[in-house]
């Protein structure tokens, strides 16, 4: 038997049980009547319209701005008319209509056909994208059914060519976003890396529609307003990036980099040849994408950070700060240039076959004087050329977040080569080392820090996003009196007798030194060759000389430093007048 | 001195026709009317067919009956004597499906037998109601207010807790500490304790909602909390559930005639909502009728308990219908938009065999302590 005291518990205790059952029951009926009773009709009518069906709304995608605030990619609002085939009972004679109204042309119809061959049919087919106010109340008002109109935006990309490869682009996301058929996302560039910064946030309306999937009416209660998306601030100057894509494509290839050298902002990046990604929507889209990836100038290369070449005599700047800060030379000390130096059993030219007779550290910055270099890294060796390289910025990453793909390049030393190469270090690769060649690869954007940190003896690291904070760059602890020595070679550049002198600047004083370069060709013409047929004209093309020019500007109190690489221009002249005609632009919109 | 371990002697040994004149009709006819309406319901949910539910179900319903009758007419002592074997082996099965279960919706649910889906979360429910009715049964008054005496049946509770709310079924887990607190309750614990544990509950509740909750719990308890927030997603269900009830009005739209679950509007209307579909077709009435039976079977069974003359039996009855309660009450909550969504079955209505099979074994044993109400079982159950 049970336990008299435990059964009076029992007892006691379950009076709670049966009355919170009690409650809870009554709750579950009043809950039961509410709905079934009291609330039945809207219920009902709700049952009645059947289905939701949810349209998500795009929000206003962020703008990217220009340093001077001038939008470079942003939204305009259009009037979308689309359809979709399930919801039509005759597709082909709805096209008709459709085509009738609002005049298609016979490409489009194309594309729309190959689109509904390609999807479901319940995906949306894009008719009209940007649709005029006329077009649109003629289709409205014929109610047709599946087809559908649509208020959203679109991207504008004003900067075109110029700005591709920064900014970016937008486009549809790889997994289809359900019931936001114009759904886009940051492909590329600045729109890719900040896209939740611009995203916003997308709305919804959501529809009834009775059994047959007409829509009946909308459900206020569940209408969600879109929130726009923020805006990004650059540091690109919209002149100088303009300019500076300009003055390259006049060359056909080539990328350059303007950087201010108090802040590490890039003013302008640009890589020619672009493209237009304002053409990738459109019944033309796949024509231009085709073009563009057959172009054996590679307009989807990026080749601030993504090309990589030797930095050719540009590098001098960088043996000759080893060299000072090692104490090995002085600056006055003369070498005897004859046009060739021989060294062990090789003969080591000069670009000048006459020779520079005898020339000082300044020039043979000047000059560009390779005998005075090739003696001057074998007297350092690479391991000092080396060091110094890296304490410049070279075979380094910045931009990586927002560029992928960008390289670090190779400043060699025996441990690399061993590794890479598989043979042993050579006195022969430091002495060509000296005038930028053998296995260094550097790219655009490390040449402009590099001198960027000559001139200001600071660690400078660019940015391409403004923020409220003004960096601060640590010292890079060169001797100042080793950099003034430099400098004075890099000024004779573009004075008479340099090897820029017709790049010659002057604005309201302000002049401009810089360093000339030009690369032989290697990694970039043997990729391009392995790739394909190429008729003589291009690998005639392809066989030249880049140029480069890093320059920097005013050369008293430097503020700026452009660099800019040619492709394939033989010499340096083109890039040298790029660098003047930007670092002009830089100048004189100060004012 | 526990005067209440008297053997029980051989004489009180029943034939079966005694048993049978014993058989609570009372408790079987319910039991009976709620499977013969959930096979209705199911035949409606494959729109007018046999397959894919109706069939199956029926098939495990039989399956539930043989389970049924065997445990209702077996010794009452070989379950007295297995209470801890049956905990043990529904315990090995929730550490098994932690591990090694299928995941769906992000949960740990099924462990699949190859020929069958097993969800030991539900076979738990029950094993823990047997496991505790032994673990109390001989403690006298006194020894019910000493606390040390709750750890055990504490831990029994807690480590299957924890298991499954990291599989992650928030309502089984839920479940099963109601069923502790109900038995606690009632066995005679001092009622301080629960303020004590209400008190750190309402404590607990910030870290358990940053800490320990998957997004998509959090999304069902935003959801419920504001069924707009996620219309399309977590909100569509629930939403679409309340219109297909709503709709349902007084009298219902007709067997087979619910607009909502017919033209599939309605999600897992043979499952978890199947509530909602009988209240679409049969109305206000049906589901109160349904209601009803519910509510005679929880009378029933706490007469079971309050009659009942050995504590074992008594406490298996009474935390049988404690879960049976919970079973239906956060099932129709759920569909009716009072609780937010947590995956709990409709007892006897919704498809699927592991909550039935516990089920029928649960009844089964309810039966068997209601036959053997006069029966004084002794401390070592022999």
């Amino acid at each position: 038997m049970i336990d008299i005291e435990v059964g009076h518990t029992f007892d006691r205790r379950s009076a709670l049980f049966l009355t919170t059952g009690a409650v809870l029951t009554s709750v579950l009926i009043l809950r039961m009547l509410q709905m079934q009773v009291f609330n039945y009709r809207d219920y009902k009518r709700k049952s009645e319209n059947n289905s939701f069906r949810i349209q998500i709304n795009m929000p206003e995608r962020g703008k990217i701005l220009s340093t001077e605030g001038i939008p470079i990619s942003r939204d305009t609002p259009i009037y979308r008319i689309y359809i979709v085939p399930e919801e039509s009972e005759n597709v082909d004679e709805l096209l008709v209509t459709l085509t009738h109204d609002l005049g298609l042309k016979q490409k489009t119809l194309k594309r729309i056909y190959a689109q509904m061959h390609k999807q479901q049919k319940f995906q949306a087919v894009l008719i009209s994208e940007h649709t005029d106010w006329k077009n649109l109340a003629r289709v409205s008002a014929k109610n047709l059914p599946g087809v559908h109109i649509s208020a959203g935006y679109a991207r504008v990309y004003e900067m075109g060519e110029s700005g591709a490869h920064i900014f970016g682009y937008v486009g549809a996301p790889r997994v289809p976003v359900p019931n936001a058929p114009f759904f886009t996302t940051g492909i590329l560039g600045l729109e890719k890396r900040f896209n939740d910064e611009m995203a916003g946030k997308p709305g919804q309306t959501v529809m009834l529609s009775n059994a047959v999937g007409r829509i009946t009416g909308e459900d206020e209660e569940q209408f969600v307003e879109p929130q726009p998306g923020h805006d990004i601030k650059t540091t690109i100057r919209y002149d100088a990036q303009k300019v500076m894509y300009d003055a390259l494509s006049n060359h056909q290839a080539g990328c350059g980099i303007a950087l201010d050298v108090k802040t590490g902002d890039i003013l302008a990046m640009t890589s020619a040849p672009g493209f237009d990604a304002g053409k990738f929507t459109g019944d033309d889209a796949d024509d231009y994408v085709e073009k563009l990836r057959a172009d054996y100038m590679k307009p989807f290369v990026n080749k601030t950070v993504e090309g990589l070449f030797p930095p050719g005599s540009t590098f001098k700047i960088i043996v000759a700060l080893a060299a000072l800060e090692s104490g090995a030379i002085t600056p006055n000390e003369q070498v005897f240039c004859p046009g060739y130096w021989d060294y062990g059993d090789r003969r080591y030219h000069c670009w000048e076959p006459r020779g520079h007779g005898h020339v000082n550290l300044a020039g043979a910055l000047a000059h560009s004087c390779d005998i005075y270099f090739y003696r001057l890294a074998l007297k350092i060796g690479i391991d000092a050329i080396r060091k110094m390289a890296l304490k410049l910025g070279l075979q380094q990453k910045y931009l990586s977040d927002i560029f992928p793909k960008e390289m670090a390049g190779v400043i060699p030393d025996k441990y690399w080569k061993e590794k890479h190469v598989g043979a042993n270090w050579v006195h022969g690769d430091t002495v060509i080392s000296g005038i930028g060649q053998g296995f260094i690869l550097t790219n655009c954007l490390q040449l402009a820090v590099m001198l960027a940190r000559v001139v200001s003896n600071k660690v400078v690291v660019p940015r391409l996003i403004l923020d409220d904070k003004k960096p601060v760059f640590k010292n890079l602890g060169l001797e100042n009196k080793n950099i003034r020595f430099v400098l004075n070679g890099l000024e004779m550049v573009t004075q008479p007798g340099g090897t820029a002198a017709g790049s010659a600047i002057n604005v309201d004083g302000a002049k401009m030194g810089g360093k000339t370069g030009t690369s032989q060709v290697r990694n970039i013409s043997k990729a391009e060759r392995a790739t394909g047929v190429l008729t003589a004209g291009q690998l005639e093309w392809n066989k030249r000389n880049h140029g480069l020019f890093v320059g920097y500007a005013p050369i008293d109190n430097p503020r700026y430093v452009v660099c800019t690489i040619t492709e394939h221009s033989g010499g340096s002249g083109p890039a040298a007048r790029t660098t003047a005609a930007v670092m002009k632009t830089l100048l004189e919109g100060e004012k | 001195m526990m005067i209440h371990q008297t053997r029980v002697s051989n004489a009180n040994m029943m034939t079966l026709p005694e048993k049978l004149s014993r058989f609570l009709w009372g408790l079987f006819l319910p039991m009976c009317i709620v499977l013969g309406m959930s096979v209705m319901v199911l035949y409606s949910a494959g729109g007018g067919n046999w397959q894919p539910y109706a069939a199956p179900q029926l098939l495990k319903i039989l399956l539930g009956f043989i389970v049924f009758f065997y445990v209702a007419f077996s010794n009452i002592k070989i379950w007295l004597k297995s209470a801890y074997l049956i905990y043990a082996v529904a315990f090995i099965l929730i550490v098994l499906v932690t591990f090694v279960g299928d995941v769906g919706m992000g949960a740990q649910r099924w462990l699949n037998l190859g020929f069958m889906n097993v969800q030991p979360s539900e076979f738990i429910k029950i094993a823990l109601v047997l496991a505790l009715a032994r673990y109390f049964a001989w403690m006298n008054s006194v020894e019910l207010t000493v606390s040390k005496n709750y750890i055990t049946p504490l831990m029994l509770t807690l480590v299957p807790f924890a298991l499954i709310v990291a599989q992650p079924d928030l309502g089984t887990a839920l479940s099963l500490m109601m069923i502790m607190f109900g038995m606690f309750y009632i066995v005679g614990a001092q009622k301080k304790w629960f303020i004590i544990v209400a008190i750190l509950g309402v404590m607990a509740a910030p870290v358990v909602w940053f800490g320990g909750m998957h997004d998509y719990q959090r999304d069902r308890i935003i959801t419920f909390v504001n069924p707009d927030y996620d219309a399309r997603g977590t909100g569509y269900q629930i939403n679409q559930a309340k219109i297909a009830f709503g709709s349902g009005g007084i009298f219902g739209k007709g067997y087979m005639q619910g607009t909502q679950s017919q033209q599939s509007f309605l999600p897992e209307k043979q499952t978890d909502f199947i509530f909602t579909m009988l209240g679409e077709e049969f109305g206000f009435i049906g589901a109160f009728i349904l209601l009803m039976i519910y509510t005679w079977i929880i009378l029933v069974l706490f007469w079971c308990a309050k009659t009942c003359k050995n504590r074992f039996g008594q406490l298996v009855c009474f935390g049988f219908m404690l879960n049976f309660f919970i079973y239906y009450f956060i099932n129709i909550s759920m569909v009716l938009g009072l609780l937010p969504t947590v995956g709990v079955p409709l007892p006897l209505m919704s498809f699927g065999g592991s909550s039935l099979l516990s089920l029928m074994f649960g009844f089964g044993l309810c039966q068997n302590a209601h036959i053997n109400k006069d029966q004084q079982l002794s401390a070592k159950g022999s």
